[in-house]
């Protein structure tokens, strides 16, 4: 236990100092190099001229900067400084890197190559893609979309299957920039996994991609799953797609209640003066969470939601549409002090 | 004598976003001073009085809706400008802020010389050259 708790006080001192003095190189580095970068940023030099200056073994830190840089970065300035990875040496210090087989190289270069938009890195990666490790898988993959290798898209969806993480999934293809929707759009055309239409819905969400509005009409009418109801009732309520009404408004009577919920809060963002009544009807649902839906709904979509609220706040017969009314006009009173 | 340059209080955890604001805004004359924590920006903003506040929403310690809250019900410093500095695509986050008195907001990735053109705007000023 004694020796233990010695070689555990061991490594952990062992790291600190290890860390500190990668921290002070690191500082070191960018003392050193940061007013080249900036002076290179204003124009002045080639990629080249400032990459040979620096040292291959300080290749590592040039890298590490750009990489947390390039992430924040757009505009003129990210195409300048991804040209010292695109167009010098670093490019194939990096493909190298990746060509290896040490899955430390291959998930470091792959991030850069991403980053800087690499197209020679594409049949490399895809080769990768297939290696059957899923840290390789996810790396490979997200730099496969962030150089919009569109091509890749089949074989990064048939590689995805073995790992099953869907909420990477979703990252991945993000990653990808807004034309991916059109890809979705016509994939959803075909037979395909729940989980992955609930993904690519989501995909269609984040980008608002209004022409995605009809896909997410046919798969509302269509499906029966519950995900993919409640996904695709939230594309629409965020694209606000007016043309969905009629099958939204369906829902609001669906057996499911998280399916009538959603469907409240969708129609309620589409048009909620024509289905005023009928939302104020899901008051009187047997699901609590739909009843206070209805509730929220009411009380801040209709120009007389509190009146309405308050007739019903005291309702012996309606216990708890009652229940809901007074403790959200209760809520709006605190809110407004 | 030096001209006393119009100074800009930088609110960022991650240094070297940091740095390169800082080259940018220099370069444009203005003085820039950056904290990295949500803690102390009120205190700061107190004693430097900036022309203008760049606030990133999810800073450690205390965040930027709280912070931007704490400057706005100060009488004294409501009339700083600042400007929402953040990752979050959030929309809810960001009208909330907007609500509660920034005047504008840039999203990371963000162009630099986007973010220099806003703040000559809201702090209207011409940089000395």
């Amino acid at each position: 236990m004694l020796v233990t708790s010695y070689f555990l006080i061991c490594l952990v001192v062992e790291m600190r100092i290890l860390n500190n003095i990668r921290n002070k190189q690191k500082i070191k580095f960018l003392d050193e190099w940061e007013t080249l970068l900036f002076s290179y940023l204003e124009n002045t030099g080639l990629p080249d001229e400032l990459v040979n200056k620096i040292p291959r073994r300080k290749y590592k830190y040039l890298l590490g900067y750009l990489g947390e840089i390039l992430l924040t970065l757009k505009g003129k300035d990210f195409d300048k400084l991804a040209a010292l990875i695109t167009s010098t040496k670093l490019s194939g210090y990096l493909l190298a890197k990746l060509k290896s087989n040490s899955k430390r190289n291959i998930v470091f270069s792959s991030f850069f190559v991403g980053l800087a938009k690499i197209e020679k890195a594409k049949p490399i990666l895809q080769m990768k893609v297939k290696k059957h490790n899923d840290q390789i898988f996810f790396s490979c993959s997200t730099a496969l979309a962030r150089i919009n290798s569109y091509e890749s898209l089949d074989l990064i969806l048939t590689e995805f299957k073995r790992y099953r993480h869907y909420g990477y999934l979703l990252l991945i293809l993000t990653e990808f920039d807004e034309k991916i929707c059109d890809k979705i759009i016509e994939m959803m055309k075909t037979e395909l996994p729940d989980q992955f239409i609930v993904t690519f819905i989501r995909v269609l969400r984040y980008y608002k991609y209004q022409k995605g509005g009809q896909t997410a009409l046919t798969v509302l009418v269509y499906s029966y799953s519950k995900e993919i109801l409640i996904e695709s009732l939230k594309f629409i309520e965020e694209i606000k797609y007016k043309n969905a009404i009629p099958a939204v408004s369906k829902l609001l009577e669906h057996s499911k209640p998280e399916i009538r919920s959603q469907a409240i809060k969708t129609i309620m963002k589409l048009d909620s003066k024509a289905y005023e009544d009928k939302v104020y009807s899901r008051l009187f649902d047997n699901n609590y969470e739909v009843q206070y839906q209805a509730a929220f709904a009411i009380l801040n979509c209709c120009d007389d939601g509190e009146e309405k609220l308050s007739e019903l706040a005291y309702d012996l017969q309606n216990s708890n549409a009652a229940a809901v009314s007074r403790m959200l006009i209760s809520e709006k009173k605190v809110k407004e002090g | 004598m030096e001209p006393i340059l119009p100074r800009i209080l930088l609110a960022e955890d991650n240094e070297v976003v940091q740095r390169i604001i800082i080259h940018k805004l220099q370069k444009e004359n203005f003085s820039v001073t950056c904290l990295s924590t949500g803690e102390k920006i009120v205190e700061t903003v107190n004693s430097l009085r900036p022309v203008l506040i760049i606030l990133d929403l999810l800073l450690p310690i205390k965040n930027g809706l709280i912070v931007l809250n704490e400057l706005k019900s100060n009488p004294a410093l409501s009339g700083i400008p600042v400007i929402i500095f953040t990752t979050d695509n959030n929309e809810v986050m960001l009208n909330t802020a907007m609500k509660s008195g920034a005047v504008d907001y840039i999203l990371k990735p963000f162009s630099p010389d986007e973010l220099i053109a806003k703040i000559k705007h809201y702090s209207k000023l011409t940089p000395l050259k």
